[in-house]
């Protein structure tokens, strides 16, 4: 059995990743002493329904096995530019991390935010976890570097 | 040298194995995703030929990339 990717909306997605969200947070997630996962569903219902949201979901049969999602707005600084897409989150199962699923992923991002008129993407990548060299080779442009601090 | 013939060894050349079937797919030859575009670059560069990128998230098995490649080739 192969995966697919498609784009999906929030109501037909949330129920199938509510289990991998804390897997997602265990492995990835930075300060976890002090932040703790707590997604703020209604708002993401919200912001799906205000037409915010673009989710592509990587499905192994029917089960959910990884997503990516962002949020498409109109820059604030260059409004007259088209809508921009800010990647949220992104994350595969590691038992999906083979035969160029991640990178199917990324290729399907790209195609159905062009399709859908984003004229730029954002996307970052963890230090700790680092995809930068995929990115990379998938024409993407490192543009800046995000520093935190938890305060 | 068939053009299908020459794909299968680009193929083969990129993936670096003397052994391949076209049934075999890209997740049990134990690539990573950087590899598996590796991989594409290559067979490209080496074919002259650009893969649609709406194309790529079909690519499951190298019998998979071969047709591809085959539907490129016949639209010349």
């Amino acid at each position: 059995m192969n995966c697919s990717f498609k784009v999906e909306r929030w109501a037909e997605f949330v129920h199938d990743a509510k289990p991998i969200f804390p897997v997602h947070y265990a492995e990835l997630a930075l300060d976890q002493d002090k932040i703790k996962l707590d997604l703020d569903f209604d708002r993401y219902e919200e912001m799906d329904a205000a037409g915010m949201l673009h989710i592509v979901t990587v499905r192994f049969g029917p089960q959910l096995v990884g997503y990516w999602i962002g949020m498409v707005v109109p820059h604030l600084h260059y409004g007259n530019a088209g809508p921009m897409c800010w990647t949220d989150i992104y994350f595969l199962l590691p038992e999906f991390r083979k035969g160029g699923c991640g990178a199917k992923l990324l290729i399907e991002v790209e195609c159905t935010l062009k399709a859908r008129g984003v004229v730029k993407a954002y996307l970052s990548t963890k230090v700790h976890q680092d995809h930068s060299e995929l990115f990379s080779k998938l024409g993407w442009k490192l543009s800046d570097k995000v520093f935190t601090k938890v305060l | 040298m068939g053009s299908m013939t020459k794909a299968f060894e680009a193929i083969k050349q990129a993936l670096g194995r003397e052994v391949l079937l076209p049934n075999d797919r890209f997740d049990s030859l134990g690539l990573d995703s950087l590899e598996f575009l590796e991989v594409l670059l290559e067979v490209q560069s080496a074919l002259s030929i650009a893969i649609p990128d709406g194309k790529i998230s079909g690519l499951n098995t190298v019998a998979d990339l071969l047709k591809v490649i085959d539907e490129l080739q016949l639209q010349g």
